[in-house]
């Protein structure tokens, strides 16, 4: 070539980032977890809201705020963090954007589903299928980690079921095991269905897998039963303490950043589809201002509609956060709660309903569709999204815990085809 | 076909469409497996006043290969045109060199078995 100009790309070259800081700054934030929850219960309280957590069955909804008590879920939620976290360390695995968004969904769920008991056999599953097929189970790391929106099966099959003891706890065993041995091939070949406009694909995956497993489970007269534990009036101590935690995540995003938002328009201008990972292309330090402001704004939504901050609210909060390093940012988040918001002015639903809550901060895995196609489209989806997910959680009977994910991949995989045919599908 | 095979379209699916995407009228793609590598060359005209969308080719393959995104989300690749996807390229490949003149850009894709 002539006059060539030339830029390459190699390996070394490629994005820089501190392996530890990332790792340091999920830590910490797990042990804050653990700390906050031993400033709210004696220990033995811990102790034994722990015990209630870990041998209950906990579909949907589970707030083991109320379950348990408030200082056992956050303790609950920090080790199980912290657990992960130690596995991905020894893995020597990398954090980047999904990695991180996973971890914050586990730290999430850990408030009103995943426990210290049983998540492990879900990861146990898709590690014999990494093994099955000769293959590294870092592979398959991503729908092991997301895939633990399966765990209440093993939960509600040990805990709720009439069967003895020594036949229902080994029977949820080899359920949680074998859903996560064929959870990694599905989750891959259904996310064409959404083509990745559902950042929560694994919550898509699951609903139908919980749908077909629920109907067997039925036809054998065992019905799951959904339960409705839903704290209220720890708002201020709960406010006070998700705002400083957003607080520091955007100051130390400043600090990296130089005490400043330079680059931060960037980010926005990403539709959020999958895979974008805003730290592997703008940074951390980008990435966690992104978190912070995310944060703050979820926090703000929640309280300004009356709603409850508890377990599931907290949990939808947090798993917001965590896609704020793959996907989410206040462009394509804020015509998702519009959309909402909407829908409750004209139907029969309010908007601090909990169901519309969590409607609200789960339907955000549509934010993708609001990125590409602009706000009016992102408003759409949030409106039919906040009446799908009343009707789809009866299919998997509560088992699948990102049951907003199982509906928002039925939004997307109607809507986007929609929206191409009106020529609006083209590349940007 | 196997799942490396499989991997590859996907990948060439991609470059195509962001050959088209820069505005190429031709271009030439170049398929070789080597014992240890497969090597992909894609050669192309495009519309100078796409220069920015060069810059963006850039930025996205310029990613780290991540064998978890890859197990977990290849099937996206090459399915909607939206430039993002070229990221999941970047995340499936070892090595990307990108040469460009006023007239023309030539892309080498190398993944590593």
């Amino acid at each position: 070539m002539d006059d060539k100009q030339n830029q390459s790309i190699s390996v070394s070259q490629k994005l820089k980032s501190s392996l530890d800081f990332k790792y340091i700054m999920v830590c910490t934030l797990a042990i804050f977890q653990i700390l906050f929850g031993l400033t709210q219960n004696t220990p033995s309280e811990i102790i034994k809201g722990l015990g209630i957590i870990l041998t209950n069955p906990d579909t949907l909804i589970s707030d083991y705020m109320g379950l348990g008590n408030l200082g056992a879920a956050f303790v609950n939620s920090g080790l199980l963090t912290l657990m992960f976290t130690g596995m991905l360390l020894k893995m020597k695995h990398r954090l980047n954007g999904v990695s991180i968004a996973a971890l914050f969904t586990i730290m999430g769920f850990a408030l009103f589903g995943k426990n210290l008991m049983n998540v492990w056999f879900i990861i146990i599953g898709v590690y014999l299928y990494s093994r099955y097929k000769k293959e590294k189970f870092s592979k398959y790391l991503i729908a092991a980690l997301f895939g633990t929106a399966l765990a209440p099966v093993v939960s509600e099959i040990m805990f709720s079921t009439n069967l003895q003891y020594s036949i229902s706890i080994p029977l949820g065993m080899a359920s949680g095991i074998f859903l996560g041995f064929i959870l990694p091939p599905l989750a891959s070949a259904l996310i064409n269905v959404h083509q990745g406009f559902n950042l929560y694909n694994i919550g898509f995956t699951a609903g139908m897998m919980g749908t077909i497993y629920v109907s067997i489970l039925k036809s054998y007269g065992f019905v799951p039963t959904p339960q409705f534990i839903w704290t209220r009036g720890n708002n201020t101590i709960l406010g006070i303490y998700l705002a400083f935690i957003f607080t520091l995540i955007l100051l130390v995003g400043l600090y990296l950043n130089g005490f400043s938002f330079k680059g931060y328009g960037e980010i926005l201008t990403y539709s959020g589809r999958l895979v974008t990972d805003f730290v592997q292309l703008e940074g951390m330090a980008l990435s966690m201002i992104n978190m912070g402001i995310t944060g703050l704004i979820t926090l703000s939504y929640i309280l300004l509609i009356k709603g409850d901050l508890n377990g599931p609210t907290i949990g939808g909060i947090f798993t917001i956060v965590g896609f704020s390093a793959f996907g989410k940012h206040p462009k394509n988040i804020l015509p998702i709660f519009l959309g909402v918001f909407l829908g409750s002015l004209t139907k029969i639903f309010n908007i601090n309903d909990p169901a519309i809550q969590l409607a609200a901060l789960f339907g955000t895995a549509l934010a993708p569709i609001a990125g590409e196609f602009g706000p009016f489209w992102g408003i759409l989806a949030a409106f039919i999204h906040s009446s799908v997910v009343l009707n789809v959680g009866y299919l998997h009977g509560g088992l699948n815990l990102y049951n907003n994910g199982f509906s928002a991949g039925i939004v997307a995989a109607i809507l986007v085809p929609i929206i191409g045919a009106f020529g609006k599908g083209e590349m940007k | 076909m196997n799942q490396e095979h499989a991997i590859i379209i996907k990948i060439m699916d991609e470059m195509t469409s962001y050959l088209f995407h820069l505005g190429a009228k031709t271009f030439d793609i170049n398929y070789k497996e080597e014992d240890d590598c497969f090597m992909m060359t894609f050669k192309c005209d495009y519309d100078q006043s796409n220069m920015k969308l060069i810059y963006r080719m850039v930025k996205y393959l310029n990613m780290e290969r991540q064998e978890e995104v890859e197990g977990y989300y290849w099937e996206l690749a090459g399915q909607y045109k939206n430039d993002t996807e070229l990221t999941l390229v970047g995340m499936m490949t070892d090595e990307a060199k990108v040469y460009y003149d006023n007239e023309r850009v030539e892309i080498l894709l190398i993944r590593i078995k």
